[in-house]
């Protein structure tokens, strides 16, 4: 009997111990790529610049995230912009009442910086990558740069007083930066589309139609440019992209926002959607519903201001009729104006449809799209050549080239079948394209009126006070409306985490 | 005196268990016949005692006169008796034929062997703080969820519900919060790590809850929450006996938020669009039109509850088995939830070679099956809870309509979109859940004192989703285009293997225990999903049918943790008591330099009355304990040390491409930081303890203290943003401190045919930050609307997830005061009033304060159990004392800055003519931001429950055995009868599941009162 105990106890022992050794808490991944394996070819150097252009969409990639962040907050504070009393989004921006953690701002800090840091790691790894041919890493780095220098546009128009980063930290140490000054902002916002424009491409091949070119960052550079009154210096980039026999405007103005004209001659840089729904993959943003009436199946989330909306009727054509451009603007009291219908697939009548609106008025914008798939697959533009025609006729103007400034006008104005302008003074047009050209031609469109009203109320030449314009303009709320609205606050969410931020001023 | 008799019962047992004669009953011839009585202490007769001729099958159960009558094979030398609650009783034949026996009841639970880590303990030699839960009670409670029966049932054990949700899963935590990582504590089920969720409450024998080091060290690797040992139950000697338990109840929804009907929305809505200048809304012009429809009421619905349990056990002295099958369905108190289990189980036991080698397979099996019901519980986005989108719908809008093709009514245009009963209706979302454990333990005596233990333990979860949605239209922004689909299966294989040796003898006063052991456990999770997002009709269910866009999606990991852990117990004359133990644990989660995690500890008692100086009559018990050591935590995700590149999805891809429909071009770089170097999170913990009993143990009371240290806590470290990541990396970020106390005591009295026992629990904690991230950055959560309004801050020098909000200062009651106050601008009478708390003159961030977090500071239970003749009766309370409680609910139903339906109460808002008010003037435009996070929608949420009133009625012997029924007793209970509390929200008890989060309250599913009517019966 205690033989047998002695030879159990022993077979356990060895059983049990024998058996032990660490390869079985070594387990394999099967998961997740892994740095080992990344930075090796050249599709994954794409794959990297496709993920830093992805933050367009915001730094989730979300359509929602897109629309109800980084869209409403960086155009529904202006002028142009009304939002629907109704609804809660972007309700405290509209209103200026938002607090220091307000979700939008947040958004465009996060999204932005999310870019950033994708543009860094490409800009840092890129250029040592071996297996992959030279002249593609130089592009590929050079569009890394454009991105940066977009983002970085975004930062120091949104909060002004951002850090500055320009490398991928991995070390705890270096997370926590201080903020830069708005001039270094601007500084490696030239510098980086400067090297940018030295590499990149005149155009892509059909399959990368949409990654930046030279025509994209000499454009962002010109806007860049303006917003620090560098006249001169704007006028030369812009010019540039006048010149390249690259682009040239629609003939139908509306084709800019229904895909027809998606990365067409007009586009100089657009933000790319899809209505591609394979795979699992939403790359959609939801435009169209915002956009439209309730009678049309719509969200009718925001409408054209009163003064917008009397502003473009008094944009006419040479029949004393608002012009083409206005009624594929905005759908209003008019017996020519007419909108697509969600629900009906057609397009209706104001006069058919004006007892059932909710509101006097609505924008067109993205309301009907070619590539449509419940939500939108259209572009959003950034920079479209008639912005660019825009403001090389601002710079032309404020360096005292009024009449060729004219000229400049006029080649927008036609193409929107509105008459052309004649003669008049630096002064007089300065107020002309502030506040009927750029409104009436690019109103609503991503990022464009709040910023450009942003670059008048800080810039030295014909200062306007944005509170000025605002009451000029009837703009709700406009008794809320201080100083410190002028800028984004830092938001709250970063300043818990970093204690080097200061929060701008009156925040 | 009762204390030599315990001893000496204890040596018995521990001989019986250690010397088993080898009689076998096959050889032996039925001569002696044995007849007796058995009664309690008090001289009353015990029914169905368990009476058995030692090491043989040959038992039988006392009658309802407590008599037995038993022959025996000539041989037999002792009887041994054993029924629930009372001591086992071994009593020698010595050739009497009549045997009257005394059992004692379990009073001092001191004797009870309580199951630990690895093997069982006698609870008088415990000395580290270890709850016993008492599993009587909590099968009291009508419920198929064992956390849920666990609530206030043992001191330092604080369950909260996360929603009111049938077969939701409350949030357990053991002592508090020690970490801001994982709170979860560790589940071992017979002896194997598994999901508590699926056992059915009616299986189970014991719970028994490790609370500090020294109980907790030896599973070192999981246990720094706590651990939490179920066991389930085996069959016992004897004929078949079998139980029927089974009760029904409805469950009805206590809706205390009262939303406006139409005319008070139109009141309100009219006041709220002149005070913000806003036109009219259109349909508020004409009270008499539209429809008043109340949604809430038809959102909620009374439910039926009802659960069937059957066990049979019994066996021989080789084999014994208990069978159980079990059915529970809660039919849902929100239209188109629900909850069903099947539940079944076998336990064999085995014993072979002459009984020195005893096998034990179990096998239990539970299938889930609900309709789902999704709630924003924990932290991140505050989504939009489903009850507050059917509250605030507004009464205008129809319900149904014959005419559509699905019967619900698509809103007028102009009265906006959705339709939430329509919604709720149609939507599928249905779980089908199986868990399966096996397990196999075999003891092997090799020799006297020393045994081996086998465990092997392999659990497997099938999950399934089938989600479906049906083409509808309730408005432009309630409307599925096309008939939607989508499925998940999910099945996580986890095998536990543990070889245990374990040594006990006595040498004198000298009792040592030794034991030893390696463990193994790998866990492999893989799924699979598919979604089609359009099916060619609404009847459609199947991926297959699919005509539109299709994704599939998976994941696969795998982890493993290898164990070598040992304890050492040593006590002197049951006077002397230490214990160590010592845990090395390696887990695949770490990379090379950080597998192994040592865990250790140290525990002392000493039995102080024991002791014979100590002669003080009144104390029967004087226990002082204390216990050091370490523990761990690795409840993270898979793989985590490898720098990872983030690739695909929404996030990272973007379209390219000259077509109108550009091809999705996938993105892949990295989006977190790599955290190569994370290691185990440590937490030291000291407990001080006392067991007192006093008055023959007829009153007991256990206090323990203690103080943990939580080092290289593993959490999601916030990174600024700037740093362009935006995967938090998981990593040893923090640290922090957490102390507390709890008591639980326990008294019996008996009075003729009156006897009651009371027994209360109270724990409290509290826990303070010392150290997080890699700056100290502090944790912002509790978002209340979406991404915006938090409510929570958690930061170094303060306790996790404290409210940090504005505070106010009641309502302006004229434009004198709003002058008075310059820090508002945009404040116009009947506004709030905010303070500004730094007084620098403006009110911005700055002047946001803490408040007390929504972990309660107390939190305590009550049993009050009373028996007179056949009736019983149980009061259960429980309760939480300073917690506070954000109601978010609030927040949405007085905001009237929307057109959504709001709160009746505002029909009393502020208004120059009501300025007696206390509730904000309803202003369309809200300028003042009334609705920021503030105290105004902080409520303290302390309340005290009646959770249980139970009368039970036990029919006479005489009268049920007349139809071969040993036991019947019926009672009817009534369930969360009673609250008490000053939370204007639905619940106070509903306390969200997220760390950062805790007392958020974002309007979800309340808990339930119901009524019960069971019957227990024994065949």
């Amino acid at each position: 009997m205690k033989k047998i105990n002695y030879i159990l106890l022993s077979i356990l022992f060895l059983g049990v111990f024998s058996s032990c050794s660490d390869d079985f808490i070594e387990v394999e991944n099967k998961e997740v790529l892994t740095e080992e394996s990344f930075w090796q070819t050249e599709e994954h150097a794409l794959q990297a610049l496709t993920a830093a252009y992805a933050a367009l969409h915001s730094a989730s990639g979300s359509k929602w995230a897109f629309f109800e962040e980084l869209y409403i907050a960086m155009s529904y504070r202006g002028d142009d912009i009304v939002g629907n009393t109704s609804e809660i989004y972007g309700r405290a921006l509209t209103n200026f009442t938002n607090t220091t953690e307000e979700s939008g701002p947040y958004n465009v800090w996060l999204a932005s910086y999310a870019g950033i840091g994708r543009a860094n790691q490409i800009i840092q790894r890129v250029p040592k990558m071996d297996d992959v041919d030279a002249g593609t890493r130089d592009v590929i780095v050079a569009e890394a740069k454009f991105l940066r220098a977009l983002y970085y546009f975004w930062l120091v128009t949104g909060f002004e007083n951002v850090p500055l980063v320009t490398t991928f930290e991995t070390d705890p140490a270096n997370l926590f930066p201080s903020q830069s000054t708005p001039q270094q902002i601007w500084a490696q916002i030239e510098a980086d589309l400067k090297d940018a424009d030295a590499a990149l491409l005149e155009t892509h091949e059909a399959q990368w139609t949409g990654r930046a070119t030279k025509g994209a960052a000499k454009a962002l550079l010109g806007k860049a440019l303006l917003f620090q009154e560098k006249w001169g210096e704007a006028e030369v980039a812009l010019k540039d992209v006048v010149d390249s026999d690259h682009y040239a405007l629609l003939d139908n103005f509306a084709d800019n926002f229904n895909g027809n004209g998606e990365n067409g001659l007009e586009s100089v840089f657009e933000i790319q959607f899809s209505g591609d729904r394979s795979n699992g993959n939403d790359e959609r943003h939801p435009f169209n519903f915002e956009v439209s009436p309730y009678a049309f199946g719509g969200w009718e989330l925001f409408y054209p201001s009163e003064w917008l909306v009397e502003e473009m009727q008094t944009d006419l054509d040479a029949n004393g009729n608002p012009s083409e451009r206005v009624y594929e603007s905005i759908f209003f009291d008019d017996p020519q104006s007419d909108m697509y219908s969600l629900d009906g697939g057609g397009e209706i009548a104001y006069p058919d449809v004006a007892t059932d609106l909710n509101h006097p008025a609505y924008f067109k914008k993205y309301a009907v799209n070619a590539d449509e798939n419940y939500y939108a697959g259209t572009n959003i533009s950034l920079i479209r050549y008639a912005d660019v025609l825009l403001m090389y006729a601002e710079a032309l103007n404020e360096n005292g080239k009024t009449d060729q400034a004219i000229i400049e006008v006029n080649k927008v104005r036609e193409r929107g079948k509105a008459v052309p302008l004649a003669t008049m003074g630096q002064e007089e047009l300065r107020n002309q394209i502030r506040h009927h050209e750029r409104p009436v031609e690019l109103a609503m469109e991503f990022g464009i009126r709040w910023f450009d009203l942003y670059r008048w109320e800080r810039g030295s030449t014909a200062r306007e006070s944005i509170k000025t314009t605002f009451q000029n303009h009837n703009i709700p709320f406009v008794d809320n409306f201080q100083d410190k609205h002028i800028i984004f606050p830092i938001p709250l969410q970063e300043l818990d985490i970093n204690d080097n931020l200061e929060q701008n001023l009156g925040w | 005196m009762k204390r030599k008799i315990t001893n000496s019962l204890i040596f018995l047992f521990t001989m019986l268990l250690l010397n088993p004669s080898f009689v076998s009953a096959e050889d032996s011839l039925l001569e002696q016949v044995i007849s007796g009585i058995v009664t309690d202490q008090d001289g009353e007769p015990l029914i169905g005692v368990n009476v058995v001729a030692e090491n043989t099958a040959i038992g039988t159960a006392t009658d309802y006169d407590g008599a037995f009558r038993l022959e025996v094979p000539d041989g037999t030398t002792n009887l041994v008796f054993t029924y629930t609650g009372y001591l086992e009783q071994v009593v020698e034949i010595k050739g009497q034929s009549t045997i009257n026996v005394v059992m004692r009841t379990d009073v001092a639970i001191l004797d009870e062997v309580v199951v630990v880590g690895y093997g069982k303990q006698k609870k008088s030699d415990i000395t580290g703080a270890v709850s016993t839960v008492n599993v009587d009670e909590i099968q009291k409670i009508p419920t198929a969820d064992v956390a849920t029966a666990l609530q206030g049932q043992a001191a330092g054990v604080n369950v909260a519900a996360a929603t009111g949700a049938p077969g939701g899963n409350p949030v357990i935590r053991i002592r508090g919060l020690g970490t801001i990582g994982n709170n979860n504590p560790l589940f071992v089920i017979d002896g194997i790590p598994g999901d508590l969720s699926y056992i059915n409450p009616a299986d189970i024998e014991s719970i028994n809850v490790l609370r500090d080091a020294s109980a907790a060290t030896i599973y070192g690797a999981r246990a720094s929450n706590g651990v939490v040992i179920v066991t389930t139950k085996r069959g016992k000697t004897g004929a078949p006996r079998v139980s029927l338990n089974t009760y029904v109840a409805t469950h009805s929804l206590t809706n205390n938020v009262e939303m406006a009907n139409k005319a008070q929305y139109n009141q309100i809505m009219k006041e709220a669009r002149e005070n913000g200048g806003d036109d009219p809304l259109e349909y508020t012009l004409n009270d008499n039109q539209y429809a008043d429809t109340d949604w809430a009421d038809a959102y909620i619905k009374d439910a039926f509850e009802q659960k069937y349990d059957l066990g049979i056990s019994g066996g021989t002295e080789e084999m014994s088995y208990f069978f159980s099958g079990g059915y529970f369905k809660n039919s849902g108190t929100v239209i188109n939830t629900d909850f069903a289990r099947y539940n079944a189980r076998l336990n064999l036991d085995f014993k072979l070679l002459d009984g020195r080698l005893s096998i034990a397979p179990g096998i239990g099996y539970t299938r889930d099956n609900s309709n789902n019901i999704f709630e924003p519980t924990g932290g991140g986005n505050a989504s939009f809870s489903p009850f507050l989108y059917a509250f605030s719908a507004i009464p205008h809008k129809e319900i149904y309509d014959v005419n559509s093709s699905n019967g619900f009514a698509e809103p007028d245009p102009g009265l906006g979109s959705g339709n939430p009963i329509g919604e709720r209706s149609l939507e599928t979302d249905q779980n089908q859940d199986d868990y399966l454990q096996f397990n196999l333990a075999a003891e092997l005596k090799i020799l006297e004192g020393l045994t081996y233990q086998f465990q092997f333990g392999y659990n497997t979860e099938n999950t399934y989703n089938y989600y479906h949605l049906p083409a509808y239209s309730f408005g432009p922004q309630a409307t599925v285009e096309d008939p939607y689909i989508s499925e998940t299966r999910a099945r996580l294989n986890a095998w536990t293997l543990n070889n245990v040796l374990n040594y006990q003898n006595s040498f004198g006063e000298h009792n040592i225990g030794i034991m030893g052991g390696i463990s193994r456990e790998k866990s492999e999770f893989r799924s699979v999903g598919g979604v089609n997002r359009k099916l060619p009709s609404n009847s459609l269910e199947a991926l297959s049918a699919g005509i539109g866009d299709e994704a599939s999606f998976g994941f696969n990991s795998t982890s493993t943790l290898q164990s070598y852990f040992g304890r050492l117990n040593y006590n002197y004359g049951n006077k002397y008591f230490v214990q160590a133990s010592l845990r090395r644990d390696g887990s695949s989660r770490f990379a090379a330099d950080n597998k192994y995690g040592n865990f250790y500890s140290i525990s002392l008692g000493w039995g102080l009355h024991h002791e014979d100086f100590f002669n003080v009559d009144f104390i029967s018990e004087f226990k002082p304990r204390f216990s050091y050591g370490t523990l761990g935590n690795q409840n993270i995700g898979d793989h985590l040390f490898l720098a990872r590149i983030a690739s695909g999805g929404a996030q990272l891809n973007y379209p390219f491409g000259q077509e109108m429909r550009q091809e999705i071009v996938v993105g892949a770089i990295n989006t977190s930081l790599p955290t190569p170097d994370i290691k185990w999170e440590e937490t030291t913990t000291t407990n001080f303890g006392v067991d007192l009993g006093f008055m023959d143990d007829r009153w007991l009371l256990t206090f323990d203290y203690f103080t943990s240290k939580t080092e290289d806590m593993l959490v999601s470290v916030p990174v600024p943003a700037t740093s362009g990541i935006t995967t938090f990396p998981l990593t040893n970020g923090g640290e922090m401190e957490n102390k507390g106390w709890e008591l639980s005591t326990t008294y019996r009295q008996k009075k003729g045919d009156f006897r009651f026992d009371i027994t209360a629990n109270l724990s409290a904690s509290k826990n303070k930050i010392t150290k997080l991230g890699f700056a100290d950055e502090s944790f912002t959560e509790g978002y209340i609307e979406f991404v915006n309004f938090p409510t929570t801050r958690t930061e170094v020098g303060g306790e996790i997830g404290r409210f940090y909000i504005f505070q106010t200062d009641g309502i302006f009651q004229s434009q004198a005061e709003v002058d008075a106050h310059a820090i508002q601008p945009n404040a116009a009478p009947g506004d709030l009033k905010f303070v500004d708390t730094n007084s620098d003159g403006v009110l911005d961030d700055d002047d946001k304060v803490f408040f007390d977090s929504g972990l309660p500071k107390l939190e305590y239970g009550l049993t009050f159990n009373a028996y007179y003749k056949n009736f019983d009766l149980t009061l259960f309370f429980q309760g939480t004392q300073g917690n506070n409680m954000y109601n978010g609910m609030k927040m949405w139903l007085y905001r009237t800055d929307r057109i959504e339906n709001v709160s009746a109460d505002l029909v009393n808002a502020w208004s120059p003519t009501n300025t007696g008010s206390s509730i904000p003037r309803n202003v369309s435009t809200d300028p003042n931001s009334n609705i920021r996070p503030s105290d105004y929608f902080l409520e303290d949420g302390s309340y005290l429950r009646l959770r249980n009133l139970q009368i039970g009625y036990t029919l006479p012997t005489e009268l049920v055995n007349k139809v071969a029924i040993s036991k019947a007793r019926i009672y009817i209970s009534a369930y969360n009868l009673l609250t008490i509390t000053d939370y204007s929200g639905f619940d106070p008890g509903i306390s969200n599941s997220g760390l950062f989060t805790r007392g958020v309250d974002r309007g979800f599913y309340p808990l339930t009162k119901s009524f019960v009517v069971g019957i227990n019966l024994g065949f």
